[in-house]
């Protein structure tokens, strides 16, 4: 053991790494107050929940994360929009830019689904948008005027297929992807693509050898990433994959059993230690049960939150901070079998015990109100209480896919929801499938545009809550 | 207010508050991003200059602000340039302030090397003064753990 450090000694090293940081000037402030778009104040009781939990006890339990649960989806409903029973809000959105390529069939995050891959905006201009179809193959495109433009990225020879998308800077992006350098499934390889040159050049790492497929992926920074796989060997064993040196060597740990690719809903990452990963594993009455499973130590171990007994399902998360969690699930519908009907939307906050490292986990659904009929995909949170989600509105059972794209925004950390005007330069869309916020504020949103034959071409269509360049 | 007015305040106000909110936000994020989360926070406080006297306690909501202003810069906190050889100092502290939660690191720094008590810090956090205890005591746990030397 070292010589003691004396309480001087530690606040004197201390002190010195705090000196480090420069000052801001009130003149600094205000030029940069200057220099952006204007900002929405935000009461303190929605910014700073501080003097709600003092006079509440539940709500000082609850300091730390919070976790949506969503959606309904009501049958047979033929109501036109205006009957889902959500006020449009005045938040601004824009219509951004297309993006066209045949054979999309929904945009939402389902796996399987001949869907775009992911959406990642790093900064409040630059995306980039990674598509997987059968007709086109991997694609991966990059926008730097606000997802008015698109340019497609070459990506090294030998890719077959991309599976997920993590950008962590402008110029920084992982994707998942399996790669064929020779011919046959033998020589396929599971590796994960890497650019610090927005897409110029690619590093390519390979993941072990025994992972059979990928699934989601989340990056922190230009080293750390988790990614979610299956071991082959007896059955599909979930694993979590995590490197910490930019993919040059990994560590492969169990994820909840059951927690397979098919029923993962997202992984998302807040620190170079903290990672949340949800889904569903089977059980339950409705034969599968909501799972929320959280590492604190770079993914060595895994350990599954408490939630709701009467979720089903979840899926979209989105983190502000390594302390402050959106996620969205689902309950089952009373409405009839045969049908993936979902009921209901609420918040879960996690115990204060979600930021300590005593391993105390746990969700419970807050009370929102204003969600409507809607299966929502994804959600984005700006800050704590600015949040949005995309997904599917007046969903009719019996008739096929007959919904429409909606998005939701609460500006009070989800206990009430209200629907974002859209332009109506984009009419009607199928859904919101990815949204994406960058550091800063700026949102994304990715949807399928409604063509009069759904079984043909369709086109992207990005949004943005920022003027476009050629507004 | 006339505009002239407007500007003594706010350049008092930034006198008074910066210091505070740069310690806090160093102590989270390192020096780098710190300093972009106080002048986030800053830069919103002019915007809305006007209506923060709705606001009890404006450093710690403008901490809040800070937070969510620089939020998904998931970067491990960096501190800057390594102390000075010359002074003696724990080799591995950096690493293991970094090692800790954010709440964590942040109230180790403001007690034990600002100074401040733990009740200052829950009413800059929003949180009770029991709360920030626990995060001081498991915090010093940790940081005896990984220095492997005897702590206050």
């Amino acid at each position: 053991m070292s010589e003691p450090l004396s309480p001087d000694e530690l606040k004197e090293q201390l002190s010195a790494l705090l000196d480090r940081a420069r000052p801001t000037t009130a003149e600094d402030a205000m030029a940069r107050a200057a220099s952006r778009p204007a900002t929405p104040f935000i009461g303190q009781k929605h910014l700073s929940p501080v003097v709600d939990r003092r006079r509440s006890i539940v709500a000082t339990l609850a300091i730390a994360v919070a976790l949506v649960a969503a959606a309904i989806i009501v049958p047979l409903s033929t109501s036109p929009r205006s009957t889902v029973g959500l006020s449009p809000t005045p938040a601004s959105w824009h219509l951004a830019g297309y993006l066209d390529e045949p054979a999309w069939s929904a945009v939402n995050p389902a796996p399987g689904s001949d869907a775009p891959v992911g959406l990642s905006c790093p900064g409040a201009s630059t995306c980039y948008l990674a598509t997987d179809t059968t007709q086109v193959g991997p694609s991966l495109n990059l926008s730097t005027d606000g997802g008015v433009t698109w340019n497609g990225l070459s990506l090294p020879p030998g890719v077959q297929s991309i599976n997920s998308l993590s950008c962590v800077s402008v110029a920084t992006c992982f994707v998942g992807a399996t790669t064929v350098t020779g011919s046959g499934p033998a020589t396929a390889n599971l590796v994960l693509l890497v650019t610090n040159d927005m897409g110029a050049n690619w590093f390519v790492a390979l993941f072990p050898p025994g992972i059979s497929k990928l699934g989601r992926l989340s990056c922190v920074d230009t080293e750390h990433c988790v990614a979610a796989g299956e071991r082959a060997g007896d059955g599909a064993t979930p694993v979590a994959l995590a490197t910490k040196d930019g993919g040059m060597s990994w560590s492969v740990t169990a994820l909840p059993s059951m927690l397979d690719l098919g029923h993962l809903g997202q992984l998302d990452c807040t620190s170079d230690t903290r990672c949340l990963v949800t889904g569903s594993v089977p059980g339950g009455p409705t034969g599968t049960r909501a799972v929320v499973a959280l590492t604190v130590d770079d993914g060595a171990t895994w350990r599954r939150a408490v939630l709701p007994a009467d979720l089903y399902s979840s899926g979209g998360i989105s983190c502000v901070n390594e302390s402050e969690c959106l996620a969205l699930a689902s309950v089952p519908s009373r409405v009839g079998p045969g049908f993936p009907v979902q009921q209901s939307l609420g918040i879960d906050r996690p115990s204060a015990d979600i930021s300590s490292d005593d391993g105390g986990r746990s969700w419970r659904k807050a009370n929102s109100s204003g969600l409507g009929q809607v299966v929502l995909y994804s959600v984005a949170c700006v800050t704590p209480m600015l949040c949005y989600v995309g997904g599917v509105g007046n969903l009719r059972a019996g008739a096929g896919y007959q919904g429409y794209g909606i998005l939701l925004v609460t500006q009070n950390g989800s206990s009430t929801w209200s629907e974002v005007s859209l332009p109506a330069a984009v009419g009607t869309l199928w859904g919101i499938g990815y949204l994406s916020c960058a550091p800063g504020g700026t949102c994304y949103a990715l949807a399928a545009q409604v063509f009069p034959s759904r079984t043909t071409s369709t086109r992207l269509v990005v949004l943005s809550d920022r003027v476009p360049a050629h507004a | 207010m006339d505009e002239e007015r407007k500007v003594e305040d706010f350049v008092q106000f930034v006198s008074d508050t910066e210091p505070k909110l740069r310690r806090a936000f160093t102590a989270a994020y390192g020096s780098d991003r710190g300093s972009e989360a106080v002048a986030e926070a800053l830069a919103y406080a002019w915007e809305h200059w006007d209506r923060l006297g709705e606001v009890r306690n404006v450093p710690g909501y403008l901490y809040r602000v800070g937070q969510s202003r620089t939020r998904g810069r998931k970067t491990p906190p960096a501190f800057g340039r390594p102390i000075p050889e010359e002074r003696r100092y724990e080799p591995k502290l950096v690493e293991a302030l970094a090692s800790l939660s954010e709440r964590q690191r942040v109230v180790v720094f403001l007690v034990h090397g600002e100074g401040w008590t733990h009740a200052e810090v829950a009413e800059f956090l929003g949180v009770r003064p029991a709360t920030v205890q626990r995060h001081v005591e498991r915090a010093m746990i940790r940081l005896r753990r990984k220095l492997k030397v005897d702590l206050p």
